[in-house]
């Protein structure tokens, strides 16, 4: 493999790691160590829209002759798939141990595994999820079957809207009205529930709209110093909490505030 | 709280954060494990506020850092990011209670006719406390890694 070829391969790992939803220093380690596995020394700088990778090398064993080879690559899609980026971390491990060579890693990066859950399955596990979320925080049990239901209309409606790719907060915000508006007209006029009830089962019916993961990467990333990158993933946790609550203010603009 | 409710808790608040890694899209075999994490850390914050009776941001942040640690000493034999389970294990104790109640001050805030004053109040305190329990859990979750892993590789 050519060395501008390789230093691809890097801008490649890397990218598709902050894609995937790894905090900064792991990307920044992991790139670096499947270079260094390889015999290279690599350089690998995450920002919030791009990445870049200058990859160190010598062609002769004269190490006072060092070449240098740098690559961009535009980060342009975010999202959070665990099993990918575990996926990435395992074939770091592989390269270090010797058991791929390059050519090897760039065949597995074209074979990347998919989601690995149906979509029905994860409708059913929110509604259960969201009615266990009810009973921890003190529901009873037609709040429990509320949450279940809205929990899982709000989950149907994340994925059919996903199915579109639509813009991130749009979404947001429309699954915040319609978790509002389920829970509220099931639990109201099905189970007739009290207030503080209802309110829990319409707190936790928003439970999949958490953006805990933009925030706890975030948080990560400003506590080890990559300020620019953290606080660009804080700035995208507090807009979609501000599309939910828009979400969830429409939704009050239609319903009898007083019953809340 | 009786024991029976202990474990009432520590199985319900499970639950989500299964869910919430599955979501992520984190292999069945490390799902027990955030499991685990959701279970410890809802159970840590309710023992925390009821017996050592803390207040709730305290109890999340010991929650959250207790969680971090147990995934600083599981994930590297798992071979696996700590990232993959702290997260979902987080979820069971997100302030989801308290921001709800402080947005629906403000919009009772904005249709009220008579005194504001009862929203007003209740807007502070609930906001104010879930912006401190989200950096309690934010600060518990980060601050011992940086501990561990000052030269150490994450994975």
């Amino acid at each position: 493999m050519q060395h501008c070829d390789f230093v691809e391969l890097i801008a490649t790992v890397a990218r598709r790691m902050y894609m995937c939803g790894a905090e900064t220093r792991l990307i920044i380690q992991t790139s670096e160590r499947i270079a260094a596995a390889f015999g290279y020394k690599a350089v690998v700088i995450v920002n919030s829209c791009e990445i870049s990778v200058k990859l160190l090398y010598c062609e002769s064993e004269d190490l006072s002759k060092q070449k240098e080879c740098t690559t961009f690559m535009r980060i342009d899609g975010h999202g959070i798939d665990m099993n990918r980026l575990i996926f990435y971390t395992h074939l770091c491990q592989d390269a270090e141990q010797g058991i791929i060579t390059p050519e090897e890693l760039q065949e597995k990066l074209e074979h990347i595994p998919q989601f690995p859950y149906s979509r029905t399955l994860l409708v059913i596990a929110v509604g259960i999820a969201t009615a266990a979320y009810s009973a921890i925080n003190g529901g009873n049990l037609a709040a429990c079957v509320t949450a279940l239901i809205a929990g899982a209309v709000t989950m149907t409606a994340k994925e059919l809207l996903k199915k579109y790719h639509l813009f991130e907060m749009f979404v947001f915000t429309i699954c915040g009205m319609i978790s509002t508006l389920s829970s509220f007209y099931i639990g109201n006029c099905i189970f007739e529930l009290d207030k503080y009830n209802l309110a829990i089962a319409m707190v936790v019916s928003l439970l999949i709209l958490v953006p805990g993961f933009q925030f706890v990467n975030g948080i990560l990333d400003l506590f080890k110093g990559y300020t620019a990158v953290g606080a660009t993933r804080l700035i995208n946790t507090v807009m979609l909490i501000a599309s939910v609550c828009l979400g969830i203010m429409i939704a009050f603009s239609m319903l009898p505030i007083n019953n809340l | 709280m009786s024991i029976l409710a202990y474990l009432m808790d520590f199985a319900y608040s499970a639950v989500p954060g299964a869910v919430f890694a599955m979501l992520f899209g984190t292999p069945l075999r490390y799902i027990p494990y955030a499991a685990l994490g959701g279970a410890v850390a809802h159970l840590t914050r309710t023992v925390c506020l009821n017996n050592l009776e803390l207040g709730i941001v305290a109890a999340s942040f010991i929650a959250s850092t207790v969680i971090s640690v147990m995934f600083i000493l599981i994930a590297p034999r798992l071979k696996v990011p700590r990232l993959v389970f702290t997260v979902a294990s987080i979820i069971p104790i997100i302030p989801g209670k308290y921001a709800y109640f402080a947005l629906l001050s403000i919009i009772q805030m904005h249709v009220a006719n008579e005194t504001k004053s009862q929203f007003i109040e209740t807007f502070f305190e609930n906001g104010i406390i879930t912006l401190f329990v989200m950096l309690a859990i934010g600060m518990g979750i980060a601050m011992p890694a940086l501990l561990f892993y000052r030269n150490r590789p994450v994975v």
